[in-house]
This record gives C-alpha cells, sequence and structure tokens, in this order.
C-alpha cells in the first residue's frame, strides 16, 4: 500500500522539480553572478536589479513587451469578439470553417515566422499587392512599424482560437434569452450590446487576461523574423533574457530579469483568479 | 434571411483565404529554385529540389528523428503520469490532495520561458545538456494534462471503483483495470495535444542543445533561416512546411476532439 501510495506522488514530484523550485531557485539565483564560463556563483546582493534599471537595453526591452501586450489585448480582443459571432450565426456552417481557422494554432511559431518573413519580402505577396495599386513598397522591418508586422502575425494566429472560446460561451446562453429579447422588440445591436456582451463578461476577461500573459509571452516570431533587430526595436523581455544568458554569459542578471516576468506574470494570473475564481 | 446567410459564408471564406494565404505563398518558395531569394514569384518553373536537398543533404532527417523521439516519449509519459494524477485529484482519496491541487495549479502559471535559467542550471548539474532526455524530462508532466485529465475523470461514475474496492482491487488495479479502458478518448486526445506541444518547442531545445546532430526541427529551422552566408529561402520553407505536417495529421484524425482538447488546455506556444 506504502509503495503504491509512492507511485501515486511521481508526478507531483516532477511539477516540483521541473516547475515549482525552479521558479524560487530564479530567485535565489538572481542574487549572484554566474555564467556559463564560471562555473562557481557568486553573491552580489541586489547589484543585479540595481543593474536592470539603468539598463537602456533592458528597459527598451521590457517598453517592447508591454507594446506587443497592448496591442495584442486592444486588436485581438474585438476581433476574436467579430469572430465569434460570426461563427455563431453560421450554426452548423461553422464545422466546416472551424479546423482552419485552428490549423495556425496547432503550427509552431518558428514556421509561422519563417512562413510570414515570405510575406514580408520586398518582392513578396504584399509588397506586390501594394505595388500593383500603385502605392511604395514597404520594408516591414524598420524600426517605427516592425513591432506592428510582428503582432500582425500573432492577431491572424489568435482571432480565430479566441473566436473560438467566446463561441463556446455564446452557444451556452440558453436561446430563450434571445427570444424574450426579440419579443420585447430589441434591434439586433441592442441584444448585442445588453444581453449578449453583458453575460459574456467573464469569458471576454478571461479572453484578455490570456492576451496579457500571451503578449509577454511574445518570443519565437521577433526570435525569427527580426532576431530583436534593428537594434532593439523589436526586442520582446524574453529574447533580452536569452541575449543575457546565453550571449552575454550573465545568468544572474538573467534570472533577475526573470524573476521580474514571473512576478508580472504571477500578478496577472493573480487578478484573473480574483475577479474569476478558480483556475 | 437567406441574405445574411450568403453574407456570412462569404466572410467565412474570406477568412479561410486569409488564413491560408500566407501558406500558399510559403508552400511556392518552397517549389521555387534557390536562386531567386526574396522574391515570390508565381511564375518561376516549379522544382521540387528545395525538398531534394533538406532531406537528402542537410542534417534536417535527423532532426525529424530526434524531435519524433523527444514527442513520443513526452505523449507517454503524459498519458501515463497525467492519468495517475488526474485520478488522485479527481477521487480525493489519498491524504493532502488539496495541496496537490494547488501544486498543480500553482506549475501550471509558471512559464516555462521564465524558468530557463534554473532548468539550464539543472540540466547542466546532471549532465543531461545536449542529450535527448534533457529536452523529455522537463516536459515529462504537463500539469495542464493533469488538470484535463482529472476533468474527465470526474465525469466517470464512481460506483465501478466502489464495487471493485468491495471485491479487494487495489487502487493501482482500479486505474489499470477500470479507469484507463473508459480514459481512452481522453488520452488519445492528450497525446496529440503533447505531441504536438512537443514538437513545437522551441525554447529548451534552444537553450539545452549545442550540438547539431542533437536538434529539434524548430532549432533546426532557425540554423536555416540565420545561415551565415546566405538565406536559402527555398529550403527554409522546405523545412518549414515538412514540419508543419504531424499537426495537419493530428488535426485531419480527430478534428473537433483535438479542437476541445486545446481550447481546454489553453496555449502553450510563446
Amino acid at each position: 500500500m506504502e509503495k503504491s501510495k509512492l507511485v501515486f506522488l511521481s508526478p507531483f514530484l516532477f511539477l516540483l522539480i521541473f516547475s515549482i523550485l525552479p521558479g524560487l531557485f530564479l530567485f535565489v539565483m538572481s542574487f549572484y553572478e554566474w555564467s556559463i564560463m564560471t562555473p562557481v556563483p557568486e553573491f552580489i546582493g541586489l547589484e543585479n536589479y540595481l543593474y536592470m534599471f539603468a539598463d537602456e537595453k533592458f528597459l527598451q526591452s521590457l517598453f517592447n513587451s508591454l507594446y506587443y501586450t497592448f496591442f495584442m489585448v486592444v486588436l485581438i480582443t474585438p476581433l476574436s469578439i467579430i469572430a465569434a459571432l460570426i461563427f455563431f450565426y453560421l450554426g452548423k456552417l461553422r464545422n466546416f470553417f472551424m479546423a482552419f481557422f485552428f490549423f495556425p494554432m496547432l503550427v509552431s511559431l518558428i514556421v509561422l515566422g519563417t512562413v510570414w518573413s515570405v510575406m514580408y519580402f520586398p518582392f513578396g505577396p504584399i509588397n506586390n499587392i501594394l505595388n500593383m495599386a500603385g502605392l511604395p513598397r514597404i520594408n516591414f522591418y524598420a524600426k517605427d512599424i516592425v513591432k506592428l508586422a510582428i503582432i500582425a502575425v500573432y492577431v491572424w494566429r489568435d482571432t480565430g482560437y479566441f473566436g473560438l472560446m467566446i463561441l463556446g460561451g455564446l452557444l451556452s446562453i440558453p436561446p430563450s434569452i434571445f427570444d424574450s429579447a426579440k419579443i420585447d422588440g430589441a434591434s439586433f445591436t441592442q441584444t448585442l450590446f445588453k444581453v449578449t456582451l453583458p453575460i459574456l463578461k467573464p469569458i471576454i476577461f478571461l479572453v484578455v487576461i490570456l492576451l496579457t500573459v500571451g503578449g509577454f509571452s511574445v518570443f519565437s516570431i521577433p526570435y525569427i523574423m527580426t532576431y530583436g533587430g534593428p537594434g532593439y526595436a523589436s526586442m520582446p523581455l524574453i529574447l533580452y533574457i536569452y541575449f543575457s544568458g546565453w550571449h552575454f554569459y550573465k545568468m544572474g542578471y538573467a534570472s533577475a530579469q526573470a524573476s521580474i516576468l514571473l512576478l508580472i506574470i504571477l500578478a496577472i494570473y493573480a487578478v484573473q483568479k480574483k475577479y474569476l475564481g478558480g483556475t | 434571411m437567406r441574405l445574411y446567410e450568403a453574407l456570412l459564408l462569404i466572410i467565412g471564406f474570406l477568412g479561410v483565404i486569409l488564413v491560408i494565404f500566407p501558406f500558399i505563398q510559403a508552400i511556392r518558395v518552397s517549389l521555387t529554385p534557390a536562386t531567386t531569394s526574396y522574391i515570390v514569384d508565381f511564375f518561376a518553373p516549379i522544382s521540387f529540389e528545395n525538398y531534394v536537398h533538406v532531406l537528402g543533404y542537410t542534417l534536417f532527417p535527423r532532426w525529424v528523428v530526434n524531435t519524433l523521439i523527444v514527442a513520443v516519449a513526452v505523449s507517454l509519459t503524459n498519458m501515463f503520469f497525467c492519468l495517475l494524477a488526474g485520478y488522485v485529484l479527481a477521487r480525493g482519496r489519498m491524504p493532502f490532495t488539496n495541496a496537490l491541487t494547488s501544486l498543480t495549479i500553482v506549475s501550471m502559471s509558471i512559464p516555462q520561458f521564465a524558468i530557463i535559467v534554473p532548468i539550464y542550471f539543472i540540466m547542466a548539474n546532471l549532465k543531461l545538456t545536449n542529450n535527448l532526455f534533457g529536452l523529455i524530462l522537463p516536459l515529462a508532466v504537463d500539469p495542464m494534462g493533469i488538470f484535463i485529465m482529472s476533468q474527465y475523470i470526474k465525469t466517470l461514475p464512481v460506483s465501478y471503483e466502489e464495487a471493485a474496492m468491495l471485491d479487494g482491487y487495489s487502487e493501482l488495479d482500479i486505474i489499470w483495470k477500470i479507469i484507463l479502458p473508459l480514459s481512452k478518448p481522453a488520452l488519445v486526445v492528450l497525446f496529440a495535444t503533447e505531441f504536438i506541444n512537443a514538437w513545437n518547442n522551441f525554447i529548451y531545445p534552444l537553450i539545452l542543445i549545442n550540438n547539431e546532430q542533437l536538434l529539434t526541427v524548430t532549432v533546426g529551422i532557425s540554423n536555416f533561416r540565420f545561415a551565415v552566408l546566405n538565406v536559402n529561402w527555398g529550403a527554409t520553407m522546405a523545412a518549414s512546411l515538412i514540419s508543419a505536417l504531424p499537426p495537419v495529421i493530428f488535426l485531419i484524425l480527430l478534428s473537433n476532439r483535438l479542437i476541445k482538447g486545446f481550447m481546454l488546455g489553453g496555449l502553450k506556444g510563446t
């Protein structure tokens, strides 16, 4: 009996070793200077944190991550509500479309990044269409628009997914509610803003939370498309953490940045738990 | 009534075109001989030389095998451990079940990218960097998989288990003989989702592997992309499209069941 209990505990041991303890260990490491070159860590107190807030590259990366998060929430939330309404009114026909909209979600972001590099070629499809319309060709990796070019890929990928998530909420609304709104003579827009959206509030809130976490998780698309460039213009926080640890050999500094990132993520989930409860 | 339905259908089809348009461009580039970089030319001659190059003259087939090993191993360990843990959380007969539930929820909210330094530290100390086993271990138990399995097992009737207990079955027998057969549909979806998650994983192979022979497809593709001399876009596209095949296969085989699984499980890729 005792032996079988240990078997039952084994999966949780994995979570402890490869998730919880690394999460705690991260904070400890952020007080040390440690690199692949110097294997013995040296305690330096708060120095990594002090350095961080004087490091323009870090501040730029933090700003970029906030920028990604803001525009992903602001663009994808309304678009996915619209997508959900279209799915909803398509009725049974939606089953045909669902697999197509879901497909990009299953493909590695690295692959989506190479695929979208082609879209943004100087002589690629978007520029060719602009050219045919008599407009000048665009350099999508120019400093001012590179972040928006990256956000466009996430909008393209995520709208269908979150649309399906909100559709789940729409389908769980009893049809009698819509019927009584119709009997009361409510127009489509009145029903939408006075009935449907208020009922969907919790699920839309969840979408906003997931997109906020998603915005701070932006990494693969800038990695493969721009490598954070030009300069640091598209560098997200995670990529700078990776560069700090694996290119500049400052593992302690990378840990300090990752601690900040982890605290942000945990704070977002705490907000979710406070307003939605449960998981 | 008919008019608005037709309109919605047209919007739906436009959406589908928007989703597949980039892939069509990528397919065209992959079928264009390598000399025409940074140009998508639909009138260029069609050639399979990029696929021949990628599959015959690069390490790509090796990376596919590595990734398959990791993805299959990760799927199998998750099926085993998530079934066990899901049962523990669903039935609550073990002491400290609440603590174990909290542990699972907390690990769900710690993302992989935030703990890359400690994971590297652990693997370096276990001498598991540059080792496929080191890629499997941190992905072996997905807390989201535990959560999904426990939600599923909660929907199964308890009466079989109670009868089996009266007959003197141990808890492990109950899992093996009763829960496992009833959980097959959920386990199939779990296999597919974990396979896709492991197949697409980028950050762990990026930090844990620097031996070219042991790379996985995602990091391999980024090596094509960041080739020191000229980027061979044709080859990069051929490799990218080949590695998009497993998700396509799972989507065709499982369609709506896979979609439902991913809706429950949430996003993994960053």
